[in-house]
């Protein structure tokens, strides 16, 4: 077997990639629900970082479909032919005020759109000309005379190649006139969507082999865009209809606007389709995230169970539905990144020093009840998965220790009981007492490894995913993709991945800086939940939000939603209500990447109903008001001090 | 050709001045910002504040407001005198609109006074949580153009993009993010030597995540974190390492001399690009003074 592979999963951004994805592109597997081949409504596509949108709206852009990677193009490709124009922000809004009217500046914004994208037409063009579609060639590009477009700017020059040089010397025009406005000379603005239309009919007109060419712009980043300019969007998606339709793509709760310049407002399935793309990915995400992964092996000339080819190919997605072939996939996922059974976690605790930490729990929770039982008792090798629950059960005051082992011992010998049996006490309690014998700062936690872990930490995040790939990768030496990466190893790399991720919230937008206080700070109030000795209420790592004395105001509820727009929450309805008299609400799950950090669970199990005003303690409190909040908790559920994680709390000081 | 004349010391005193006569300053906000203002209203017969809008993109110097693409007319009656901006206390837009604005006025030199920290008090070199973590935290309003600098960023267009680094990654993955450079045009430059030996271990460990998840591989670059004119000349090499339609961009997130080197640079070439994330420094983030320097910019 060849070279090290220790590299192979760090690229994990659409950017990093170039605008032709055709080489690393997996179809998803619910492609087909995008319905690209026969709709014609706009598709406004949302979804947060890193669930794939870029690179999806990249796959359907010309320079991936026209890729002189692929070597046959059905000539339907001409039906769909993608535009990518990413805003630019940075310049974008310096296009208002200054001094400058409102209708200038709209007229720029659209002028500039119409450059932008005929230069994707005049690109798509070429790339088909060059492609191994065969319908156009070189030579009837050079014949084009699209002279008439003259109508809109009299200096436009009429040949293809010398069109293309005159739209970059616009945008430098528009460029100098944005910068300075009072001074440069004004240029003569182009009508945004009638232009581009103009250029579509002269070209197909010109070509008829291009007769039933679409053009399907996407605008990524809409988010970014400000209102007026996105009232102007909204009007162009509004009006769209073949063969000029235009798409979206945008982050959760930035569609805040529907309004466009005319009196009619954008209304949902009349004027567009949305597709959530995190919650269609969430769909079968294992399968999905096992293929990207053993695709860049494929890549690498590895042999793994997938064919490149097919995973490229929207019309072989059956294959890929195959519960075989789905087995074989997942199967090398998890040797690669083999994960320990709830069993196997508990064995090894008996294995190291870890069992110490089990006993002496067990001591201090006997030695609380004043109970004479030896604390070796509780310790059954045989029966691991129980030992290590018996500390939280140990530490309820309605359960006694005589209890506790009386059911050890029915356990044991294989009688009814309640570990098992309808009470369930393992499976109900062993991830959260698991968890309260490591140590979040020492020893790193094998719960957190293997493929299953880390699918279900991405949350259908494939950068967070091929992260902590790379991160467990990066840690074996001379890593050739065909060996398994340690659990130890990447329960480390999964402690890694997650204090890298906690951190990059900082650079989540305008609110980054808040955004990451606010995570920190509810991360502690569940990291505390967790070191409950009782575990009565275990594996607390989404919250909602009852009344309180302090209510939440506007501000607070669009701080909500920007820790959802940046995926550090995710918001769902309210499954579970305690008291059915009380009305459906919503709930807030940390994502779970951060979970590694602040050594809780990844799974949605257990909520905590926080009063608005510890909510706004939490958004907005001062320090010492988070301080007293943590404190109140530590209390309430009998957390020692030193019983918290050093790295996490030690800030709070013990004054 | 433009020369950067420099001058330190570790006290006011020390500096070899003649008085000007127009001291241009920011707002003061820690011991240093002071002790600047304070210098320069002594040695200046008249004292201006200059403070610049990002929302509004325009500039007040003295209550005066304009366009910021017009600060020349707020400051052609001073063509011919002496003229410092104190850059402790102005912000880098600030500093870069005074000096286009000069340059544009053709005057034939101008000065700038800088005052060294002699500590951060904000500086987490490697340490991941500490109570500033939990501490409320200013918005950050993200990266504006700045009129007359600022270049439309397409993957379509030839450019490359130059950024002097400090202590905040963040800075870096912001401006990433949202402008989606193509990594291999994209250079960095550290502040190599630091103000105090060891500052640079801060800015390295605290980007170097930033520019692996990125894969930025634009090459790596050093100049001294309180020196411009090595900061213009290191611009300078790239300027002049470009390639036909290649434009450069600038991202000024380091040290303030490094700023003071883009800043000019970037006033003396029209078709250069800046790209600035206006942050709202924090009073008193830093503690004590460690030197004093005069930058003369002769034209």
């Amino acid at each position: 077997m060849g070279t090290t592979l220790q590299g192979v999963f760090a690229k994990n951004r659409a950017e990093e990639l170039g605008r032709d994805v055709w080489e690393q592109f997996v179809v998803p597997h619910f492609y087909s629900k995008l319905d690209l081949t026969t709709a014609r409504k706009p598709r406004i596509i949302i979804g947060g970082r890193g669930c794939g949108k870029t690179m999806l709206v990249r796959y359907l852009s010309y320079e991936t479909m026209f890729s002189s990677l692929r070597h046959s193009i059905p000539v339907e490709a001409i039906k769909h032919i993608g535009l990518y124009w990413r805003i630019d922000t940075h310049f974008m809004n310096l296009m208002a005020g200054r001094g400058i009217e409102d209708w200038k500046w709209h007229s720029a914004f659209a002028h500039i759109a119409a450059i932008e994208l005929a230069r994707e037409i005049m690109g798509s063009l070429r790339a088909m000309s060059e492609s191994a579609l065969r319908l156009l060639v070189k030579d009837d590009l050079e014949r084009l005379d699209l002279s008439r477009l003259k109508a809109f700017d009299k200096k436009l020059p009429h040949t293809f190649a010398a069109l293309v040089d005159r739209l970059e010397t616009l945008i430098w025009e528009i460029q100098s006139w944005v910068n300075d406005p009072l001074k440069a000379p004004e240029p003569r603005f182009l009508s945004g969507r009638d232009f581009l239309g103009a250029l579509i009919k002269e070209i197909k007109r010109q070509l008829p082999q291009l007769s039933e060419a679409n053009f399907f712009v996407y605008i990524d980043e809409y988010e970014n865009l400000s209102k007026y300019q996105k009232k102007i969007v909204n009007t162009w998606l509004k009006h769209s209809e073949t063969p000029l339709i235009f798409n979206l793509a945008m982050k959760r709760h930035a569609f805040d606007t529907q309004e466009t310049i005319g009196p009619e407002s954008l209304q949902n399935i009349h004027d567009y389709r949305f597709y959530d793309l995190e919650a269609e990915i969430k769909e079968d995400f294992s399968l999905f995230a096992a293929e990207i992964l053993l695709l860049q092996l494929a890549l690498q000339g590895r042999t793994v169970p997938v064919d490149p080819a097919v995973l490229r190919d929207p019309e072989r997605l059956s294959e890929r539905a195959n519960p075989e072939y789905r087995a074989s996939v997942i199967n090398r996922a998890e040797f690669l990144f083999p994960g320990l059974s709830q069993t196997e976690m508990a064995k090894e605790v008996f294995a190291s020093k870890v069992e110490e930490n089990l006993r002496s729990r067990i001591k201090q929770a006997l030695a609380i009840k004043r109970s004479p039982i030896d604390a070796e008792c509780f310790i059954r090798r045989n029966v691991p998965e129980a030992s290590i629950i018996t500390p939280a059960l140990l530490s309820r005051r309605t359960l006694s220790a005589e209890y506790v082992l009386d059911q050890l011992d029915k356990l044991e010998s294989g009688l009814p009981n309640d570990f098992t049996g309808k009470k369930d006490l393992i499976h109900n309690n062993f991830v959260g007492s698991y968890l309260l014998l490591f140590e979040a700062h020492s020893r790193p936690c094998p719960y957190y490894a293997g493929f299953s872990s880390f699918s279900q930490l991405s949350r259908g995040n494939l950068r967070h995913f091929l992260e902590l790939c790379h991160q467990s990768t990066n840690r074996v030496e001379d890593w050739k993709g065909d060996s398994s990466v340690p659990h130890f190893t990447q329960a480390e790399a999964a402690r890694a991945a997650s204090t890298a991720f906690l951190r990059e919230i900082q650079s989540c937008g305008p609110y980054g800086l808040q955004l990451h206080a606010f995570a920190l700070r509810l991360g502690s109030v569940f990291a505390m939940s967790q070191r409950r000795p009782t575990q009565s209420e275990p594996e607390i790592t989404h919250f909602s939000i009852g009344d309180g004395a302090v209510q939440l105001q506007p501000s607070d509820l669009d701080f909500l939603r920007e820790t959802v727009k940046w995926s550090v929450l995710y918001e769902e309805k309210e499954t579970k209500q305690k008291d059915p008299s009380e009305p459906s609400d919503t709930e807030y799950i940390l994502d779970p990447i951060y979970a590694p950090y602040f050594h809780i669970s990844y799974s949605k199990r257990r909520r905590v109903k926080l009063k608005s005003d510890e909510v706004v303690v939490l958004i907005r409190g001062t320090y010492d008001q988070v301080r007293e909040l943590l404190k109140k908790y530590s209390s309430k559920w009998r957390v020692e001090p030193r019983e918290l994680t050093p790295t996490l709390f030690s800030h709070l000081g013990t004054e | 050709m433009m020369q950067i004349r420099m001058q330190e010391s570790i006290r006011e005193n020390g500096l070899d001045i003649q008085p000007w006569d127009l001291g241009i300053i920011g707002e003061p906000l820690d011991e240093r910002g002071t002790a600047a203002v304070a210098f320069i209203s002594s040695n200046s017969n008249t004292v201006v504040s200059a403070r610049y809008d990002p929302d509004g993109f325009y500039i007040d110097i003295d209550g005066k407001v304009r366009n910021a693409e017009r600060t020349a007319e707020l400051l052609e009656n001073w063509r011919g005198k002496r003229i410092v901006l104190e850059t402790t206390t102005l912000g880098f837009v600030e500093v870069f609109l005074c000096s286009k604005a000069l340059i544009d006025l053709k005057v034939t030199s101008f000065y700038m006074v800088y005052v060294e920290p002699k500590e951060y008090t904000t500086v987490a070199g490697g340490r991941l949580l500490d109570k500033r973590h939990f501490d409320l935290s200013e918005e950050v309003p993200g990266f504006k153009g700045i009129p007359g600098a600022t270049l439309v960023t397409t993957e379509r267009t030839a450019q490359r993009t130059a950024f002097f680094l400090g202590f905040e990654e963040r800075r870096l993955d912001v401006a990433l993010v949202s402008q989606g450079f193509r990594p291999s045009e994209v250079a960095v430059i550290f502040g190599v030597p630091a103000f105090t030996p060891g500052w640079e271990m801060h800015s390295f460990a605290n980007n170097i995540r930033v520019i692996q998840d990125h894969g930025l591989s634009g090459g790596i670059h050093f100049c001294g974190a309180e020196n411009p004119a090595s900061a213009y000349d290191t611009l300078e090499s790239l300027y002049d390492a470009l390639s036909f339609k290649e434009r450069l961009i600038v991202g000024p997130l380091g040290t303030k001399p490094n700023g003071i080197g883009a800043a000019l640079f970037a006033a003396s070439h029209s078709e250069v690009g800046l790209l600035y994330d206006h942050p709202r420094k924090s009073r008193r983030r830093t503690s004590e003074i460690a030197r004093w320097h005069i930058y003369e910019i002769v034209l």
